[in-house]
């Protein structure tokens, strides 16, 4: 049993693992859900358009899916947000906001990962064997890419994020709907940021706008997480 | 031990604050009836209690350190059990093992004591439980926890007769010193024995803040067959059945009533000057 | 226990622990429940049944030993008879007497009911 009033009052480490463990422990059913459609996406695909895919298609699949997915597992960062019960319920225990956020960044930032390329691992491996064809493993892949695609789908996965703690109820959507209306707003006011693409800047400087956001897309989010009230401003 | 000082609330699309200026002190070890007509602010002032609004004005402080900040000491030394509340949907011993790491002096010899006095089945699954199975075992659970802070809202409210029973059993014996309770209700007559200071919320404010034996020693009650036998020092009369429910300045001290929280109440209401003056 | 109106609840209390020592449930230095126990038992605060067992430490019913608890003072169910026969003699006998005399009860009817009721306990 940790101690509570001595550890470190910001954060502390067995906390947070406790609070990591009872929020998979109580959480299980929807994780598990959650998990059982990436897997069962996949496998579907997997399965039965199996024998149209070459490299390229399954990789871009793939990629596209792990947006959708993280983007989707990212809206539900701040689920337990969404009524006035589970606002208590989270906001009453005895953990700092700070462990409280690092927890559900944990589960459905960086957990979300692994599962995500064991079920395209996975999916590959069955279609290889139901198609007798050959796994993608056995290719090379372009890595800056994959570099691009990997940073864009955190970009995107923090926005979601962020949405997720500003809308708890029905994220996905209305993050969608704000990101959508906020792109179509830009090409309206700036029509020249269309242009403004791979030519213009250089590797570095979309990478690092790119990085930026996602930083502060998580920042802004903690903001808002750790001034949270039982009975909102606005939702 | 927690000290309110000058504390302001008003809901997001209210007019006017909920809560205005109020001043508030609670002393270690007691139950404590927080009590008033619904939208006086009850449940309001316990979640500002919590931490879980902030106000827009004042401070609310526990042990001195004030508990909007979130402090994980100070919430594992005060537990909140609401009005509705959702459970997991898992058993109850895993319940208890992910939970109770974050409270110190949670017993899980006290917790099974408390089942016991519920009636309820350790082996339960928190998912099949009725709304009053459920409540049972929340306050169970609170009570076992052994923080120094427990508020309460409408504890009662879903329990049935022998459950409400049941919740003053245990309640009263699980009390200690250290142990202060507060429990806001509008449902009076379920637990005004049990209680042994009272506050009484209207206007925004709180009218009343003091002790059961207090209220006993300055103020009457008493059931009136007929209004002839009024005296001088009548403050508040209402018809009731039977009769008539007299509040008056208690004159002879060595004999006291119980006190009628529904008739005080009334009379606070409407007097809330003289009440602060009769029991300062 | 139900709660009557008229007497304070720290009093009906009494009653109740009294009418369990007449009864011999608690006997001579026997133990009588904590004032916590009690307090459970019957769903009140602690403070009403510390007022209730000051009440009876007074009239000697009951006795306190340091860090042991309540105990019952040995001839504490004769003192507990006399006490009540006091309560009859000064409140009760004259709100009877006064009814019986409205609708013209004899002393000879009274006495016959009152065999008769204690033949029926008996």
């Amino acid at each position: 049993m940790i101690n509570v009033i001595s550890e470190n009052q910001t954060f502390s480490a067995s906390r947070y693992w406790s609070l990591l463990k009872r929020y998979l422990v109580e959480n299980r059913k929807s994780l598990l859900f959650f998990t059982g459609v990436v897997w069962g996406v996949i496998m579907l695909i997997c399965v039965n358009i199996g024998r149209f895919l070459d490299v390229a298609i399954e990789l871009s699949l793939f990629a596209a899916l792990f947006m959708v997915f993280a983007c989707l597992s990212a809206s539900y960062m701040f689920s337990s947000l969404r009524t006035k019960e589970l606002r208590v319920n989270t906001l009453m225990l005895p953990a700092s906001m700070l462990e409280k956020y690092m927890v559900r960044f944990t589960v459905y930032i960086v957990m979300f990962v692994p599962m995500y390329l064991l079920a395209c691992v996975a999916g590959d491996l069955v279609r290889a064997l139901v198609h007798d064809s050959e796994t993608i493993w056995s290719y090379d892949f372009d890595w800056f890419l994959g570099r691009f695609s990997v940073m864009s789908v955190l970009m995107y996965q923090s926005l979601y994020a962020l949405g997720s703690s500003l809308w708890p109820r029905h994220s996905f959507f209305k993050t969608f709907l704000a990101l959508f209306g906020l792109m179509f707003a830009c090409m309206l006011f700036f029509p020249w940021s269309a242009f403004l693409w791979f030519d213009e800047i250089s590797e570095f400087g979309l990478y690092a706008f790119m990085v930026s956001v996602t930083v502060a897309a998580y920042v802004a989010a903690w903001f808002r997480f750790r001034s949270v009230q039982v009975v909102q401003r606005f939702m | 031990m927690f000290r309110i000082d000058s504390l302001t609330y008003c809901y997001p699309k209210a007019v006017r604050p909920v809560i205005s200026g109020l001043d508030m002190e609670l002393k270690p070890g007691g139950i404590y009836g927080l009590l008033g007509s619904n939208g006086a602010g009850k449940s309001t002032l316990l979640y500002l209690m919590g931490g879980l609004l902030r106000p827009q004005f004042g401070s609310v402080e526990f042990d001195g350190v004030s508990v909007w900040s979130r402090q994980p000491s100070t919430l594992a030394d005060i537990f909140l059990v609401p009005e509705e509340f959702s459970l997991p949907s898992v058993r109850l011993d895993e319940f208890v093992r992910v939970n109770s790491p974050f409270y110190p002096r949670f017993s899980q010899e006290e917790m099974e004591r408390y089942l016991l006095q519920f009636k309820l089945d350790p082996q339960i699954h928190l998912g099949r439980l009725s709304m009053g199975q459920k409540k049972k075992v929340f306050i169970a659970f609170a009570l076992a926890c052994n923080t120094s802070l427990l508020l309460m809202d409408e504890p009662t409210n879903g329990l049935d007769i022998p459950g409400k029973s049941e919740f003053r059993r245990t309640l009263v014996s699980a009390m200690s010193d250290e142990r202060t309770v507060v429990i806001s209700t509008h449902q009076v007559r379920d637990l005004d024995r049990v209680l042994d200071h009272v506050l009484m919320m209207g206007r925004g404010d709180v009218l009343i803040n003091a002790p059961v034996s207090l209220i006993q020693n300055r103020l009457r009650f008493e059931l009136m067959p007929s209004p002839q036998q009024l005296s001088a020092s009548v403050l508040y009369c209402e018809t009731v059945p039977g009769g008539y429910s007299v509040v008056s300045v208690n004159d002879s001290p060595d004999t006291e009533t119980d006190v009628n929280l529904e008739s005080l109440f009334e009379f606070a209401v409407s007097n809330p000057e003289t009440i602060k003056r009769i029991l300062s | 226990m139900a709660i009557q109106d008229n007497k304070p609840v720290y009093l009906q209390l009494a009653d109740v622990l009294m009418d369990d020592i007449v009864s011999r449930k608690y006997t001579d230095d026997g133990r009588v429940p904590s004032v916590r126990e009690f307090a459970a038992d019957h769903q009140v605060n602690v403070n009403t049944v510390a007022r209730t067992y000051e009440y009876l430490t007074q009239r000697d019913i009951i006795y306190t030993r340091r860090g042991m608890g309540y105990f019952v003072w040995s001839g504490a169910a004769a003192r507990v008879a006399e006490m009540r026969r006091q309560e009859f003699l000064n409140h009760d006998m004259g709100y009877f007497f006064g009814i019986m005399r409205s609708f013209g009860m004899t002393p000879d009817e009274l006495s016959n009911l009152y065999k008769e009721y204690l033949g029926k306990i008996n």
